[in-house]
């Protein structure tokens, strides 16, 4: 209690200096967002001391900023909630109002498709008062969900945010974890069969994050094939994983020699039976 | 693996042309080289490749089809085509396809070709685009057959992307065949493919095939112009698949 009541006290004195402790970073955001939803851009605080974020802005590839209002903050190891629409994402995700969910003065339109090629469908930048770039990502349209409203969710706040391998769907079944720890942090638990990644790859030249959870720990192979069940690639002979996890195609794995849309393919078997499941991903040597 | 089946698919191979050679022997007289006539090894072309099948020359035909995948419970790819292929001379095809996936992308595929019938043999030439995810890609497929005898026909496949410069055409050659009531067919993409059909009664002919690492069963149901075929597998990943075909037209 008596913590709790320091770590409160050095929020409020944090948030009139204005001083800044702490690591915040783009945690996980929604630039593809379900009708009604609007987008929106989670704040985590991965340091150890409470963090002021009034006068911050936010920006996007247009450089221009959206500075967040007076009184924003978050704890340690907390979540902040930047949201274009802050009432229909706590709606949406049932969120109490111990998560902060905060409006800037305007919103930075996320674009969903890349700019040109090679160029990055968007950035998102944290700038601190000073304007300075505390943390930014610069995604591109494939590392996004085709499906609104599922959010790009930072494998682990540590992670650099410039790399594909940092980033992943959400495994939530609601899509997205607002607010709280990201899906692909957590480790171990099991639960619907989930095989979900980038609709693109070019494993020689980048990696490609695939995130999986399975109904238990088990044998768990991985193979490319054609849309005809013909073998592409063996990518993962049958080896012991965890329930829930991720997996990298990177440059030390084969791949097909030929462009084209192959399958990715999982099967896995254990205590609880056997599951088999593919996802089309287009392959560019 | 790939070793272990190409042995079996020889040695059953060599079993089968054995038997199709003595069914041929007790079976009636055949016109299975007349070009155009869906009887003879040219049945074996396209009843044993649901993939890149034909109909009989004779005139305008319609497709349609329709796959889907265990492992991909919400993905569905529809298939429609149509052409013109005589007797002999020249034809045109056109197939559309798209691939339906669960999470909203879909894939799309024309492909849009000329046919040349002459001689003992048949010619297809293909142009084809295909688009996914805001990629696309341009391929060509080129296919030749000849008639060998009056059982079996001979060709290959070859496929080339322009774009991809890395890599070499592929080149699969296959040979088909037919000896009484028994269809054959072999290919050779990187390992042995096989497929063997009977055909118990005139328009209607079971199959197995062995492809991808999995066995598969279908039928091809032929009454009058409209011929319906069916296929189904369970592949080690893909999970159970099924495909189906139905066509009207060609030469009956």
């Amino acid at each position: 209690m008596r913590a709790r009541c320091a770590g409160m006290l050095a929020f409020i004195v944090l948030s009139w200096t204005g001083e800044v402790l702490g690591a915040p970073v783009v945690n996980e955001f929604v630039g593809r967002p379900a009708a009604g939803e609007g987008e929106w851009i989670e704040i985590a605080n991965a340091g150890s001391a409470p963090l002021s974020l009034a006068g911050w802005s936010i920006r996007d590839a247009t450089g221009r900023g959206h500075r967040l209002p007076p009184g924003t903050g978050v704890e340690p190891g907390g979540f902040l909630v930047l949201a274009a629409r802050p009432e229909s994402l706590r709606v949406r995700y049932h969120l109490p109002d111990s998560i902060a969910v905060v409006s800037p003065e305007g919103w930075p339109v996320l674009n969903d498709h890349d700019a040109g090629p090679g160029l990055p469908a968007d950035v998102i930048v944290l700038a601190d008062l000073a304007g300075a770039t505390r943390d930014s990502v610069a995604y591109f349209e494939t590392w996004l969900s085709p499906s609104p409203g599922r959010s790009l969710e930072r494998v682990d706040p540590g992670a650099p945010g410039d790399r594909p391998a940092s980033w992943g769907w959400s495994l939530d079944p609601s899509g997205a974890t607002p607010g709280r720890g990201n899906s692909l942090s957590g480790g171990g638990t099991a639960g619907d069969l989930v095989w979900m990644g980038p609709a693109e790859v070019s494993p020689r030249r980048d990696s490609g994050v695939f995130h999986y959870q399975l109904p238990g720990p088990g044998l768990l192979g991985i193979r490319l094939l054609d849309a005809n069940g013909r073998e592409v690639a063996v990518l993962q002979e049958p080896e012991e994983s965890p329930a829930r996890g991720r997996w990298v195609w990177g440059p030390g794995l084969a791949g097909p020699s030929r462009p084209g849309l192959y399958l990715l393919c999982l099967r896995w078997e254990g205590r609880e039976g056997r599951v088999r499941r593919c996802r089309p991903v287009w392959v560019e040597p | 693996m790939g070793r272990a089946v190409s042995r079996a698919g020889i040695l059953a191979g060599g079993t089968l042309a054995i038997a199709m050679a003595a069914g041929a022997e007790a079976g009636a007289p055949e016109k299975s080289a007349d070009i155009g006539v869906d009887r003879g090894a040219w049945a074996a072309c396209d009843r044993l490749d649901v993939e890149h099948g034909f109909p009989a020359a004779g005139g305008l035909w319609f497709e349609t089809g329709l796959r889907s995948w265990e492992a991909l419970p919400e993905a569905v790819e529809a298939r429609l085509g149509a052409g013109i292929e005589p007797r002999r001379g020249a034809g045109v095809r056109a197939v559309w396809s798209t691939l339906t996936i669960g999470e909203g992308e879909t894939l799309r595929d024309a492909e849009i070709g000329g046919v040349l019938r002459v001689g003992g043999g048949r010619v297809e030439v293909d142009l084809a685009d295909t688009r996914f995810a805001g990629r696309s890609l341009r391929r060509a497929r080129a296919r030749a057959l000849v008639v060998l005898d009056r059982h079996w026909i001979a060709g290959a496949t070859v496929d080339v992307i322009p774009e991809a410069t890395n890599w070499a055409p592929e080149v699969v050659p296959e040979v088909r065949g037919r000896g009484g009531p028994w269809l054959l067919a072999a290919t050779i993409h990187e390992h042995l493919e096989l497929a063997v059909g009977l055909e118990p009664r005139p328009g209607f002919t079971a199959l197995v095939r062995y492809q991808g690492g999995a066995p598969t069963a279908g039928v091809v149901l032929c009454l009058g112009a409209l011929q319906f075929q069916a296929e189904a597998s369970d592949h080690p990943y893909l999970g159970r698949t099924a495909k189906v075909r139905l066509r009207w037209g060609g030469a009956r």
